[in-house]
């Protein structure tokens, strides 16, 4: 979806560069610019080769990848620093005991010191991460309700305080992890996020998968919605049982298209020399903001899993 | 059915962790000899369709609705172990950038999605294949597939949740089991329409992931009913000895520090016959119960296929 912007570069018109600056523009670059809502933020481009090629529009596959282009000190952060980071606070949230209100508080106030920093809209972050409720919502009021001895009775559920302690536990735990790794998610971009996984030991033709399904799930997925709305404009009402078996014509027809897709891509990536690894830029910055964020992270989980 | 992260013990998830790496490696050994460039770029592709795939969602009931998981497709349609491998990198991605399945519980949604429901979806198509080969009892079969493989994998789930004392076995498997008994129902249609699309139309792409006609596919058929058989009487022998998860690993932490008291105590004299009878029982109704919904299924899918060979006449 193509997102309204303006350009904060200094002298350069919206969507155009200056002549003079048409050859520098057609390498690898990036300019600073704002959509309608949000933070600034920049994302490196090539420029189609040709006689004009100044004109272009600055798109994002999802709003939600916009945010992992925000320029801050946080997105600046070498993704294996943060990815580990994030990995050892959600240990530590899992690990501790079910959080008292200091806990709760220190790891609310670090998460949202770290999002603040980021410039990320707060809002939209605690709203997605909320997604995990329902379900551990579900699971979580068993407990009280086990504590009870299996009795719905209104008294005995108040008085089951250690059930009602476990299912505060596994919600502000839920609650909290999704939240770290969604922080992690906001503040890497997909490939520096895949690239570190690689160096931190993942095996390549795991990364490779992940990769490709970061790449082409928009694209399926556009696929997959034309599919279902070319059927409901044909057949607007049809009966649940026709309709599931409408899906999963459409299921295959996607199949098909995909697999031919995977020849074609396949077919592609030879003739361009692929050789079996896809290559990555490697930007090793392990410095001093690294270390002390992954230190953070370290004595954060500490503190919480142990005190 | 993503489990999120703090929600099952360290006694449940990191022996999951470390069971779905250990099913996982052993997958990548058992198809590294045909993996190619080629092969790998099209379990990528495959894996992003998966992806896509889950978008496909269905009205359940009273105004929820479940989306299509895709193991046993994938099964279908890859083999085994590539489909273990594309559910495998599936979650993973939905974990690590969107926070939909926790980072500690990954082993346990690996283990449901991308071992149990490939597993038995697999296996449960080969065995009704093997019975009849048309085009019928394919379809048929892939909808058994895809239908046993969202049940088995929420009861698998159920049981994790019930090991880490989340809730107590039985109601826990009844709601679930339920529960994806009726969701079950859209995945097997979509399974089945989606095989029966491919039986029509590239009919090649299915026939590259049958297995070689040696024998093996029937192998596979028996090892996966055996390991459900096993699972569920592994399953029914902890709950008949020990009704209730927390209980039973308090009981043992403790035994762990008190087993003087415990082998001095009147216990022992008590406790061992009872148990003795109630585990046997206990396996016996749970391979009973294996046996029964295998019968089933069965008559299930031969009341289907009887049902279409009349109407394709």
């Amino acid at each position: 979806m193509t997102n309204g912007h303006e350009h904060l570069g200094p002298g350069t018109a919206p969507h155009a560069h200056p002549q003079e600056g048409a050859a520098a523009a057609q390498g690898l670059h990036g300019h600073e610019h704002r959509h309608a809502e949000g933070p600034a933020h920049r994302h490196p481009h090539h420029h189609r080769v040709g006689p004009t090629p100044a004109a272009h529009e600055h798109t994002h596959a999802t709003t939600f990848e916009a945010l992992t282009y925000i320029i801050s000190p946080v997105h600046a952060l070498d993704a294996r620093a943060k990815t580990v980071a994030a990995i050892v606070l959600v240990l530590g949230i899992v690990l501790s005991p079910p959080a008292r209100g200091a806990e709760f508080a220190l790891l609310v106030a670090l998460l949202a010191a770290v999002a603040l920093i980021a410039r990320l809209p707060l809002g939209r972050l605690a709203l997605r991460s909320a997604a995990v409720l329902p379900f551990a919502a579900t699971i979580a009021l068993l407990a009280p309700l086990q504590a009870a001895g299996g009795s719905w009775n209104a008294g005995g559920l108040m008085a089951a305080t250690d059930g009602w302690v476990t299912a505060w536990g596994i919600l502000s735990k839920a609650w909290l992890s999704a939240s770290c790794m969604l922080l992690l998610a906001a503040s890497t971009r997909t490939a520096d996020l895949l690239a570190a996984l690689r160096r931190l030991g993942v095996p390549d033709v795991f990364v490779l998968l992940l990769s490709f399904i970061a790449r082409y799930v928009g694209v399926l997925g556009d696929q997959l919605r034309s599919l279902r709305t070319a059927l409901a404009s044909r057949a607007p009402r049809l009966r649940r049982r026709t309709l599931l078996h409408a899906s999963g014509s459409i299921a295959g027809n996607l199949f098909v298209r995909s697999y031919e897709r995977g020849e074609r891509i396949h077919a592609a990536m030879l003739s361009r020399g692929y050789t079996g690894a896809l290559p990555h830029a490697a930007s090793a910055r392990i410095g001093a903001a690294e270390v002390l964020s992954v230190i953070v992270a370290t004595l954060s989980a500490l503190a919480v899993a142990l005190y | 059915m993503h489990i999120p992260d703090g929600m099952l013990e360290a006694r449940t998830w990191i022996p999951a962790w470390l069971g779905s790496a250990g099913a996982l490696a052993y997958g990548v050994r058992r198809i590294r000899q045909t993996l190619t460039d080629g092969t790998i770029v099209m379990m990528a592709v495959m894996a992003a369709l998966i992806f896509a795939l889950q978008m496909l969602n269905f009205p359940v009931a009273g105004g929820t609705s479940g989306h299509f998981a895709g193991g046993a497709a994938a099964a279908i349609v890859l083999g085994l172990w590539p489909a273990a491998i594309v559910m495998a990198a599936v979650l993973t991605v939905q974990a690590l950038l969107f926070a939909d399945g926790g980072i500690t519980a990954l082993g346990a949604n690996l283990l449901t999605m991308a071992i149990v429901a490939p597993l038995v979806g697999r296996a449960l198509y080969l065995g009704i294949t093997r019975l009849r080969d048309t085009r019928g009892a394919r379809v048929a079969g892939s909808f058994a597939a895809g239908w046993t493989s969202c049940v088995a994998a929420s009861l698998v789930a159920a049981s994790l949740l019930w090991l880490s004392g989340r809730a107590p076995l039985v109601p826990a498997l009844g709601v679930m089991g339920f529960w994806h008994a009726l969701i079950g129902i859209g995945e097997g249609a979509i399974t089945a329409g989606l095989v029966g699309y491919l039986l029509a139309v590239r009919p090649d792409l299915l026939a590259s992931a049958e297995p070689a006609p040696s024998g093996r596919s029937g192998r596979l058929a028996l090892l996966g009913l055996g390991a459900i058989a096993l699972v569920a009487a592994g399953f029914s022998f902890l709950a008949s000895s020990h009704p209730d998860g927390l209980e039973y690993a308090y009981e043992r932490i403790g035994a762990a520090f008190e087993d003087v008291a415990i082998v001095n105590g009147p216990m022992p004299d008590y406790v061992v016959p009872g148990i003795a009878n109630e585990t046997l029982a206990g396996v016996l109704a749970g391979i009973v119960g294996v046996l029964v919904t295998g019968a089933l299924a069965y008559a299930l899918v031969t009341a289907i296929r009887e049902r279409r060979g009349r109407d394709a006449e």
